[in-house]
């Protein structure tokens, strides 16, 4: 008797050409009005970016044509040594980004990610620029006092400075130019790669945190809905600055997390993270996403002395009055991609001592 | 009024695998945040039923767009696909206004389970109040007692449409073809 893998196969095989995504039946759109660049992307630009694979329709690296090109990502399967822990893993990928580059950049914006970045070089003799955005007409884009009032370095690090001095207007006009030719449909990225556009090196880009999301809670009613369900959310806004790299032929690391994955898998991997999801899995103290944790105490075990990032909330209250322009613009360039967190673990060879997947028996198993 | 149940006629009614663009196309209505039928996406992955990784969605999975027919004019719509090798989901069943009460519904959905062989056992979907009791009457859905009602999101609105329910039901052997 034919094992279920086997027969399930078997069919997939045999209409895969046809009803498959990518199938002849399924008609998709023709590129109309977006802008598709199709230079050749060369070895060296990938190797940019380089780590997570992103694209469209199962392509990799391609541009979005059409509404319904479908944005996906691909973190791999396990190859080479598994990931150690999430300090050492930083500290590797900024070793990297060194050897990189003679000298790079990192963004001063008093978020988290900012404040974790420069912890983290600071403690290396790689050389490396601090980059601040001082906006001249709009305070809440402006960095330069939070940085000289919350960072006590001493002052061999003022030479180290790189300030932008611009005015709103011209973000603005930034904003839309890289929104048209990139679709990128959010502000905040838009933000970190126009401070990464005017930086004279090359640039580690602001990178949100990873984000993993229980989709069986419901956000409206604020309650669980059914058995955890976690899956790692990526969104299609947070490879356009790797885009706009792309296309401009410009130097930088586009996202820590996306370029250098082992970051992420090393969180998946510690102790105090397999801690936290297992308590939020329990009826008793159900969350929804992993993102004030490890925004908050999963940092705080590492950086103590992370202080709140109330600057760059404000810069962010400010930057999302844009969003709904960019989005009547640009409606379909802000898809997210779902991975289910227990098949990346398993693919990554990352060892969990409790039972991630509860839903089995509901959606079933990938034979 | 159902002009068609209306004849008293047995009606014959036939259940066919569509273009994708021929089903977007026909199912616009029920997508009432849309301007266009090619905003409606390939597929769409509700509270992360999809249990492929990055690109097995490309290589796993498919989907079968169906209709049913009434003197060669398409009446009902569904689309089925796979969201994992055990699993399928049915993505919403549209019977036009005349032609309800002839369980066409039903009959898109036992035709798309049909479609499936055996390492494929099980049917999910969500499901609002009215259309649960309704499939629980005719098509022996039963909700699935770890999942309670959830709020939707209309998309375009942002507004929370009425409660929905997760459902299964096992597909037996002598449904598939």
């Amino acid at each position: 008797m034919k094992s279920k893998k086997l027969i399930a196969d078997n069919f997939i095989k045999l209409h895969l050409e046809k009803y498959g995504l990518n199938g002849t039946n399924t008609q998709k759109n023709p590129p109309a009005n977006f802008p598709v660049w199709s230079a050749k992307t060369s070895e060296k630009q990938l190797s940019q970016i380089t780590g997570v694979k992103f694209g469209y329709n199962g392509q990799v690296f391609n541009w979005r044509e059409s509404s319904t090109c479908m944005f996906w990502v691909d973190y791999g399967n396990e190859s080479g040594a598994l990931p150690t822990t999430f300090l050492s893993e930083c500290l590797k990928a900024v070793d990297q980004i060194a050897n990189r580059y003679s000298t790079f950049s990192i963004p001063f914006l008093g978020s988290t990610f900012s404040q974790v970045l420069l912890s983290i070089v600071s403690e290396t003799q790689h050389n490396y620029r601090i980059t601040i955005p001082a906006c001249l007409d709009c305070p809440a884009l402006n960095f330069e006092s939070e940085f000289n009032s919350k960072i006590n370095f001493d002052r061999k690090y003022t030479t180290l400075v790189e300030t932008i001095e611009f005015s709103e207007e011209e973000f603005v006009a930034f904003l839309r130019e890289m929104t048209a030719e990139v679709r990128c449909a959010d502000p905040i990225v838009a933000f970190s790669a126009f401070i990464g556009a005017r930086s004279q090196f090359a640039q580690v880009y602001h990178s949100p945190w990873p984000e993993i999301r229980d989709e069986n809670f419901d956000i409206v009613g604020n309650k669980a809905v059914g058995p955890s369900n976690w899956n790692v959310v990526d969104n299609e806004s947070h490879f356009a600055i790797a885009r706009y790299l792309l296309k401009k032929n410009k130097e930088g690391i586009h996202n820590l997390f996306y370029s250098y994955p082992n970051i992420f898998f090393a969180i998946l991997n510690e102790a105090v993270w397999k801690q936290w999801i297992k308590k939020a899995m329990e009826d008793s103290d159900r969350q929804s996403s992993s993102e004030n944790f490890l925004n908050g105490k999963f940092l705080a075990e590492y950086f103590p002395n992370l202080y709140e990032p109330t600057s760059w909330i404000s810069g962010i209250s400010h930057l999302l009055k844009f969003k709904e322009e960019l989005l009547q613009h640009y409606p379909k360039a802000n898809e997210a991609w779902l991975t289910p967190l227990y098949r990346l673990i398993e693919k990554r060879k990352i060892h969990y001592d409790f039972q991630l997947n509860l839903n089995e028996s509901i959606y079933g198993l990938v034979l | 009024m159902n002009p068609l149940a209306d004849t008293n006629l047995s009606v014959k009614v036939e259940y066919k695998i569509i273009s994708f663009e021929d089903w977007r196309k026909a199912v616009m209505p029920m997508w009432s945040w849309i301007k266009f039928h090619t905003w409606i996406p390939i597929i769409n992955n509700p509270y992360g039923m999809i249990q492929y990784c990055g690109e097995e969605v490309f290589s796993r999975l498919i989907q079968f767009p169906i209709a049913a027919f009434v003197d060669d004019k398409p009446v009902g719509w569904s689309l089925v696909y796979n969201v994992s090798d055990t699993v399928i989901r049915v993505r919403g069943v549209y019977v036009l206004p005349e032609a309800r009460g002839l369980g066409i519904g039903t009959g898109l959905y036992d035709f798309a389970l049909s479609l499936w062989p055996e390492p494929w056992t099980q049917y999910i979907g969500y499901y609002d109040s009215k259309s649960l009791k309704h499939f629980m009457r005719t098509w022996d859905l039963k909700p699935i007692a770890q999942y309670s009602l959830r709020h939707r999101q209309i998309p375009a609105t942002k507004q929370a449409s009425e409660p929905i329910q997760l459902a299964y039901r096992k597909i037996k052997l002598t449904e598939k073809q």
